[in-house]
């Protein structure tokens, strides 16, 4: 009963401070446009459905456990990891590169930072096919440079072996979420109060010590966030590398949302397709909270 | 009136709001699909390199010509196929007429028209169905798919190549592998076979006649148990591995696509491949020169004689359209013997040919093209159709094993124990 009575004057005070009724139509929205298909997909992955096949039946955990048995799923999941990760290590190490030298170019600032966006404007499918032409073992164009600048006399065989394939699909993959991480950086760049350098300057500091001590910890929110947020979408990436290698050769870059796709598409079985990527979602989604939720408190103010 | 009061207005109004919109919208979604009656028969068309598409579409606005009909039509190529047919199926909207590849006529049979009675005029007026179109669209006794395109591999070779080094055609896999050998040591610089053995279509489709012609199996006859680990799977798989460690098939096969083969026989680097007719047909556009010197053959046969495992598209009706008359009176026109006779003969029979009373046909007798029509009774599928035979396809499971191999240290028989385990797990579950 006292809880009761707690939650109505909880409820009583959150309307007279007017805030709840600020949140409510962004959060019915977001229940339409997110948690309900979230949640199909979530029953979805608790049945047997299949394409075409109009009676479900429940199976509750069926499919998950079918996952969890077989080592190929593990395989998928940790070339997915190492996929994200790499991608995301990558994009923070040449995006600062990218976004800091912007930040000393003192003329064409504008054009230069256009120019780099270039990869993330382009659609993926399209970037990614010009990608496979250049790594294309017959007249490629990288073998051809590499033969041209005698750095090697054999063709290389980037999508053929195992090693090779995953780095050339995390090559592509980190081209194209760098330009992102550049200008992001170079936004948090322009943030930094110049009396810092100045005060660091005064205290002896020289331009790896500023760097250190200075730029990266004005920039860690703005690199947390930007990291997990690609992270989570390379997480959920297809196309790279769909279109590369489709997870081959063997199963050397295959990965959840491959899997899935074929498990659902080619095969039609919905229920088992939807369940693979699922299970990774308990490895995001506290990463998703607690970044989330330190941003939440950052632009609002914590109490 | 109290700012408190003017957001619980606001809010309660978009809830309101939103609610109508959204039933607004399924009211109109409705209305769309009562209207349907008078909507287009949509009709999904296959483009592919052979170009059927062309004549195909020609047919199509013919017929709805000629019987006053409105028609809409995509045109889709393997790609865009896979998620218009699943999209399709799942929301009941979309094409009426779909293709279907390989397996799907068993994997959606329960979103499929039953057209048995079509299949059957069709196989009366047209010499009858191969039995390679039967296994395909005739789900246990039901026909749910009508089979168009027979795409059967093919061996495509460079006459010149092969004359120079005193080579003839290879017939059997032993007699191939003496060729390449020979071609090796007579042409420097020039592959003597390219494919790819990564995960592709031409890869799985070689590997497959192989262990096949060989005597492999993946189901026991009666399909109780997998039957893949076994000495022939075995021999058929060391065989390959053995082409390649001799270096006679190009080293970097584990990257090769479908279309790198294509590519590296129109820059005159291969001797030989497994193909489609396509080779040939972008030859004869691109590279005329070159056409003339490319000839083709069966594939070689093993012990089990010529086995090719095929690519099959088929045309089938959605279950869920609101016009299955106008859709099968289509599918009809489509297969009338002169009909289907120009969308073959346009296509220099290079899409194969599904039923047995084209045979006479006079595109068969120009240049290489009776290969196509003497391909298709070889045609043969690694297992009866079903969800997991599909499931096996395209997870690429037996093309998988060559790359265990040369990649991951396997032996043969390690690699072909590891896929028959997944093929137990996908067919039988543990």
């Amino acid at each position: 009963m006292n809880s009761k009575r707690g939650f109505l004057y909880r409820l009583r005070r959150e309307l007279q401070h007017g805030s709840t009724i600020f949140v409510l139509p962004a959060a019915l929205l977001i229940i339409l446009i997110v948690a309900f298909p979230f949640g199909n997909a979530i029953w979805i992955s608790l049945t047997n459905h299949e394409v075409a096949n109009p009676v479900d039946k429940f199976v509750g955990l069926a499919n998950y456990i079918n996952w969890v048995e077989q080592p190929s799923y593990w395989s998928a999941l940790f070339h997915t990891v190492l996929y994200s990760l790499s991608t995301v290590a990558s994009g923070i190490v040449f995006g600062l590169a990218i976004g800091l030298s912007l930040h000393k170019i003192r003329g064409g600032r504008d054009f230069w930072g256009a120019l780099i966006l270039v990869p993330w404007i382009v659609p993926t499918v399209v970037s990614t096919l010009v990608w496979s032409w250049m790594y294309n073992p017959v007249g490629g164009v990288l073998n051809y440079a590499l033969k041209a600048l005698m750095l090697t006399k054999s063709d290389v065989n980037w999508l053929g072996r195992p090693d090779l394939a995953m780095l050339s699909v995390i090559i592509v993959s980190a081209w194209r979420y760098t330009p992102y991480f550049g200008v992001v950086i170079l936004a948090g760049r322009k943030q930094i109060s110049d009396q810092l350098y100045e005060a660091a300057v005064l205290d002896g500091a020289n331009g790896v010590q500023q760097f250190f001590k200075v730029t990266l910890p004005s920039l860690r929110s703005v690199l947390l966030l930007t990291a997990t947020l690609i992270f989570v979408r390379v997480m959920y990436d297809f196309i790279v590398v769909y279109v590369l290698t489709k997870g081959g050769p063997g199963d050397a870059t295959q990965i959840l949302t491959v899997l899935s796709f074929t498990v659902s598409f080619n095969v039609g079985k919905m229920g088992s397709g939807v369940a693979a990527p699922m299970l990774a979602f308990p490895i995001l989604a506290p990463l998703i909270f607690i970044v989330t939720g330190n941003m939440v408190k950052n632009l609002v103010g914590a109490k | 009136m109290s700012r408190r009061f003017v957001f619980v207005v606001m809010s309660v109004a978009f809830v309101l709001a939103s609610t109508f919109v959204f039933a607004g919208g399924q009211q109109q979604g409705q209305a769309t699909a009562s209207s349907s009656r008078a909507a287009p028969l949509q009709v999904m068309i296959y483009k592919d390199n052979p170009g059927q598409q062309v004549p195909t579409e020609a047919l199509v606005k013919k017929w709805a010509q000629d019987n006053n009909k409105k028609v809409q039509i995509s045109v889709s190529d393997y790609k865009v196929r896979t998620t218009a047919v699943t999209t399709a199926l799942e929301g009941g909207t979309g094409p009426d007429i779909l293709v279907l590849a390989d397996f799907e006529p068993y994997q959606y049979a329960k979103g499929l028209l039953d057209v048995t009675d079509l299949a059957n005029k069709i196989a009366a007026e047209d010499g009858g169905w191969y039995p390679i179109s039967k296994t395909i669209g005739d789900v246990n006794g039901t026909w749910k798919a009508l089979p168009v395109y027979i795409y059967s591999q093919m061996l495509l070779y460079r006459k010149d190549l092969l004359q120079k080094a005193g080579v003839s055609v290879p017939k059997t896999w032993a007699e191939f592998s003496s060729a390449l050998q020979k071609l090796k040591d007579a042409h420097e610089g020039v592959t003597p076979f390219g494919i790819s053995l990564s995960r592709s279509f031409d890869g799985q489709q070689f590997l497959t006649s192989i262990i096949l012609s060989n005597g492999g199996r993946v189901l026991s006859p009666d399909g109780s148990k997998i039957a893949f680990n076994s000495p022939e799977t075995v021999k058929a798989l060391s065989y390959v591995i053995g082409l390649y460690k001799d270096g006679l098939i190009n080293q970097d096969a584990l990257s090769w696509t479908d279309s790198t083969n294509n590519q590296a026989m129109l820059s005159g680097k291969l001797a030989m491949t497994f193909n489609s007719n396509s080779i040939k047909l972008q030859a004869e556009k691109q590279f005329p020169e070159l056409n003339p010197k490319i000839g083709t053959a069966l594939v070689p046969a093993g012990p089990n004689g010529v086995v090719s495992n095929p690519a099959t598209f088929s045309f089938a009706i959605r279950s869920s359209t609101k016009l299955p008359g106008e859709a099968k009176s289509l599918l009809g026109y489509l297969f009338e013997n002169k009909n289907y006779a120009k969308v073959l003969t346009d296509t220099y029979g290079s899409t194969g040919v599904s039923l047995k009373g084209f045979e006479n046909l006079p595109v068969w007798s120009e240049g290489d093209n009776m290969t196509n029509l003497a391909a298709v009774p070889t045609a043969h599928l690694f297992a009866p159709p079903s969800a997991q035979a599909s499931q096996v396809s395209n997870q690429y499971v037996i093309i998988n094993m060559v790359a265990d191999v040369l990649n991951n240290g396997m032996t043969p028989q390690q690699a072909v124990a590891k896929a028959a385990a997944q093929m137990q797990q996908i067919y039988f579950g543990k």
